[in-house]
């Protein structure tokens, strides 16, 4: 008996370890902020932020270029003397766009590094896995790149500068309705918050209008043969396809399009916008939705020189922004998280580089302007309709 | 529809059969299940990436090559993990357990030296498939089912009439028995081991001419793979061919009226059937009684 | 000459001491039976000649090379076959494939067919089912083509564990009349482990009593068969 009484609990503590990836809440404490930032002690230690997005994995040629986003913004903050006399130092996680890694990654942020705030995460999964740690915590995110609708409701500790898709679902459903004229329609989504999010809004927007989903279907995030599904839409009176998705999956799909001879018209959502989907086989004329950003050529020259690169992904000029509005938060209201969080709200009319931002009461952008960008010969360019 | 849900089955069905033939030629020889099959394959597309993509040998020289690395690859394992244990008189339930660790080991090593992100090899352009009565199929796919015949006459002859293969065969079926009859059970379970690699070398190159270079590419076929053989039936090299054609064409018809994300489910649903109804698989002998 | 000689032969089964201090002689052409209760070791002392348990110590000697750490698979090129008890065909190959593997070290066709074709003429039936699989034969029919398959390396030595098991008394007559067969025709020397004593020691020509690991008695069989010890062990007093 003793033996299996043994047995018993060492498969109990490894359950337990391998569930480790959900949350533990720490005793609440602002230790290392809060009640010591009395302007009568100066406190010259560093500023810990963490940032979370995806440096391996899906996008993660987007993500390390937002990651480089961030970097900018921090060393202009630390150049110019820091905050309050205080440096901000940054820890840096992968979370590989996938919900299990950006847990991990976040609890470490939170309550191992004990950062002051997150700059992340890219992907909605990511930011989605860690809402509940962060809310327990009162550490405020500032997602760049999280779109999906569910995001609204996370808690009041979750913030983001891109805009809720129940815009760009709206839109998209809008543009391939009217504009486009197609009346018949499949959808292919894969099986993550972010794409799921965006094809149900999608759908009822374009059932609203009067339109016909002859067809939906899904696949996985990690599904590299979606030569089924595509098969089908072709057998289907689809017009068009709305087909969000993650990159991998994407390139997969456009090749195998290629191949299947699928020859309707491809609309997916921003994310068709990372380098490596434009650069793809088989996408040639495929529309997509994007976020309309203002031409900021001044900051797109200082990043280009900074990193050597030879362009600005899409959601670099929201990471620079989501930086930049936390630590001028920080440098009004201090360290203490739920002042932080209380000014955030107060965020109006913030002339950042992806363009104005103003946080409505959930946290989300009040106001989202999109536009149509389509890919030829492997370039993305402005959609006109000619 | 019809025609490329079909052509779409039997590319499933081929690629499948890739890796089940060479798992269960190793199987039917050592009576263990060796997990670590399927990283053989993304050891060799990895292999072949490197050497292609990276060094820029050309074709005619990596192609045989990476078979060759993947055979060299399987037989280490075998020599140096497996061999000794076997001498201990360890159990197949441990060998297994060792094969699992010994994937999770490969896969991890792949994904330290060429990253996470997915690897396309460019060797042959990929374009509009070739029409045919409405279903499209490309000439990658077709060279896939040509090579996947070949490899099904070839084992069946082999297994069937050469003298290696009936060798093989015996130490399969009896090996106390084959050690009397003066055959050495070591040298042709080193050869089980050896063929069975350098098919799994085989599928690393289609695979990756077909889709593309991921870590775990091999491991998540070994669940198609296994259950391919067990269809097929374990005890025979052509049969985990047939098994395999089997569940690519119910997997890819059963999706026509099913939402595509059941697709799994239709492999583990058939592989618990057939445990359960007819465990000799499709072409296993069941032996009954008599022995 | 003593074709196989055994000396002081000590072996068993991991922990297990089967044989202790065994000596033995068989010489060529003659054929002897093992007798013995149930778990003396007779089994066991058949198949340390072959290597497949445990020898703690003690030499075997076959033609007078010593041959007692040799795998057991290089003994059928030195001459010696061996007829098993239990699973003693390869079921899922045919019968003529099982045949096949008792030569299969020989690669010339001529050869081969030949040697088949011997076997055919003193096993018929195994020629009428030689495509069917070998597990679909019946009990005499299995244990003549274990002892086909024996035959065809042509061995200088035999070694056959209880060949009439399971088989029916007529069937049994038959099986014997083949051992005999294969000594008077090939000069075949053979040990047979054997329980069923009345038929065998008539055609045999010497025996060993075995008895909890040790040989008890050794003698003609024509000797033997009056003996005191003979008569326990057919009265069954030693199991």
């Amino acid at each position: 008996m003793p033996k299996k009484l043994g047995i018993m609990i060492a498969g109990l503590a490894l359950f337990l370890l391998i569930g480790g990836g959900c949350s533990r809440t720490d005793a609440p404490t602002t230790n290392t902020s809060g009640a010591t930032e009395t302007p009568a002690v100066k406190d010259t230690s560093p500023i810990k932020l963490g940032w979370l997005g995806p440096l391996t994995g899906d996008v993660s040629s987007v993500g390390t270029a937002n990651r480089e986003g961030t970097e900018l913004a921090v060393k202009e903050i630390n150049d110019a003397g820091g905050i309050n006399g205080r440096k901000v130092e940054v820890v840096y996680e992968d979370g590989a766009c996938d919900s299990k890694t950006a847990s991990n990654a976040g609890n470490k942020l939170i309550n191992v590094e004990k950062v002051t705030a997150i700059v992340g995460g890219l992907c909605s999964g990511e930011t989605l896995a860690n809402t509940t740690v962060a809310e327990e915590n009162k550490v405020v995110m500032v997602a760049y790149g999280s779109t999906a609708p569910s995001l609204t409701t996370a808690g009041d500790y979750i913030f983001r500068v891109v805009p809720s898709d129940s815009y760009q679902g709206k839109y998209a459903a809008n543009f391939v309705y009217s504009t486009l004229g197609k009346k018949k329609v499949a959808v292919l989504y894969a099986k993550t918050d972010y794409t799921e999010g965006i094809a149900q809004v999608f759908i009822d927007e374009y059932k609203k209008l009067g339109g016909e989903v002859v067809l939906t279907d899904t696949f996985l995030q990690t599904d590299r043969d979606l030569k089924t599904q595509l098969t089908k839409v072709k057998n289907s009176e689809a017009e068009a396809l709305y087909f969000p998705t993650y990159t991998e999956a994407a390139v997969v799909g456009f090749k195998q399009m290629k191949e299947l001879g699928l020859s309707i018209s491809i609309i997916g959502p921003e994310g068709y916008a990372d380098p490596k989907i434009v650069a793809a086989e088989g996408t040639h004329d495929t529309m997509y939705t994007a976020p309309v950003s203002p031409e900021n050529e001044s900051f797109n020259n200082k990043f280009m020189a900074a990193t050597k690169r030879t362009d600005v992904p899409i959601y670099t000029t929201h990471a620079y922004d989501a930086t930049k509005i936390l630590l001028e938060t920080i440098k009004k209201v201090g360290t203490d998280k739920e002042m932080i969080k209380n000014e955030l709200y107060n965020v109006k009319n913030y002339q950042g580089v992806s363009g104005e931002i103003t946080f409505d009461k959930n946290g989300d952008l009040a106001t989202a302007n999109y536009e149509i960008m389509v890919i030829k010969n492997n370039k993305s360019e402005k959609y006109s309709a000619q | 529809m019809f025609l490329q849900l079909l052509i779409n089955g039997l590319i499933a069905g081929s690629i499948y059969a890739l890796i089940s033939s060479g798992f269960s030629i190793i199987y039917t020889t050592n009576k263990f299940v060796h997990f670590a099959h399927g990283s053989t394959a993304t050891v060799a597309a990895y292999f072949l990436y490197w050497t292609f993509s990276g060094l820029g040998i050309p074709i005619y020289i990596t192609f045989p090559l990476t078979i060759f690395v993947a055979a060299l690859f399987g037989f280490l394992i075998h020599l140096v993990i497996y061999l000794p244990l076997k001498k201990r008189k360890t159990s197949s339930v441990i060998l297994l357990i060792a094969s699992i660790g010994i994937m999770i080991f490969c896969d991890n090593l792949m994904q330290l030296l060429f990253g996470a992100n997915v690897k396309i090899l460019s060797i042959f352009p990929h374009g509009r498939g070739i029409e045919f009565l409405g279903a499209y199929i490309t000439p990658i796919q077709i060279a896939i089912l040509i090579i996947v015949l070949i490899l099904f006459v070839g084992l069946w002859t082999f297994s069937k009439y050469s003298r290696l293969g009936k060798i093989m065969r015996a130490v399969a079926d009896n090996p106390e028995l084959a050690k009397t009859t003066g055959i050495n059970s070591v040298r042709i379970q080193h050869w089980s081991f050896v063929i069975g690699s350098a098919i799994a070398g085989l599928a690393g190159i289609l695979i990756a001419l077909e889709h593309n270079i991921e870590p775990s590419m091999g491991t998540h076929l070994m669940i198609q793979g296994f259950t391919a053989a067990v269809i097929g039936g374990v005890t025979s090299l052509p049969g985990s061919i047939v098994g395999a054609y089997v569940l690519g064409l119910v997997e890819n018809f059963g999706i026509w009226w099913l939402p595509s994300g059941y697709k799994s489910a239709i492999a583990f649903v058939l592989l618990l059937a057939f445990l359960l109804v007819r465990p000799q698989g499709i072409f296993g002998i069941n032996k009954g009684a008599r022995e | 000459m003593p074709l196989l000689e055994i000396k002081n032969l000590h072996a068993g089964y991991g922990e297990l001491k089967v044989l202790t201090d065994i000596n033995f002689e068989l010489e060529k052409g003659k054929m002897s039976v093992l007798m013995g209760p149930n778990g003396a070791g007779k089994s066991t002392l058949l198949k340390s000649i072959f290597n497949i348990t445990k020898i703690t110590s003690g030499n075997i000697y076959f033609e007078h090379e010593n041959i007692t750490k040799l795998p057991a698979y290089k003994l059928i090129g030195k001459g010696i076959s061996y007829v098993p008890q239990g699973k003693i065909n390869f079921g899922i190959l045919s019968v003529r494939d099982n045949l096949l593997m008792g030569i299969h070290r020989i690669k010339d066709a001529n050869t081969v067919e030949k040697k088949l074709e011997e076997i055919y003429t003193q096993f018929p039936i195994l020629k009428e089912k030689q495509k069917e699989y070998a597990f679909s034969l019946s009990g005499g029919q299995q244990q003549m083509l274990a002892i086909g398959r024996a035959l065809m390396s042509s061995p200088k030595l035999l070694l056959m564990d209880e060949p009439s098991l399971g088989l029916s008394p007529k069937l049994v007559k038959e099986m014997f009349q083949h051992i005999k067969n294969i000594r008077d025709n090939f000069g075949t020397t053979i040990l047979v482990v054997e329980h069923n004593l009345k038929s065998i020691m008539d055609i045999a020509d010497e025996g060993y009593i075995l008895v909890q690991g040790g040989v008890i008695a050794h003698d003609l069989c024509c000797n033997l068969k009056k003996s005191d010890a003979m008569k326990k062990v057919f009265v069954g007093e030693f199991d």
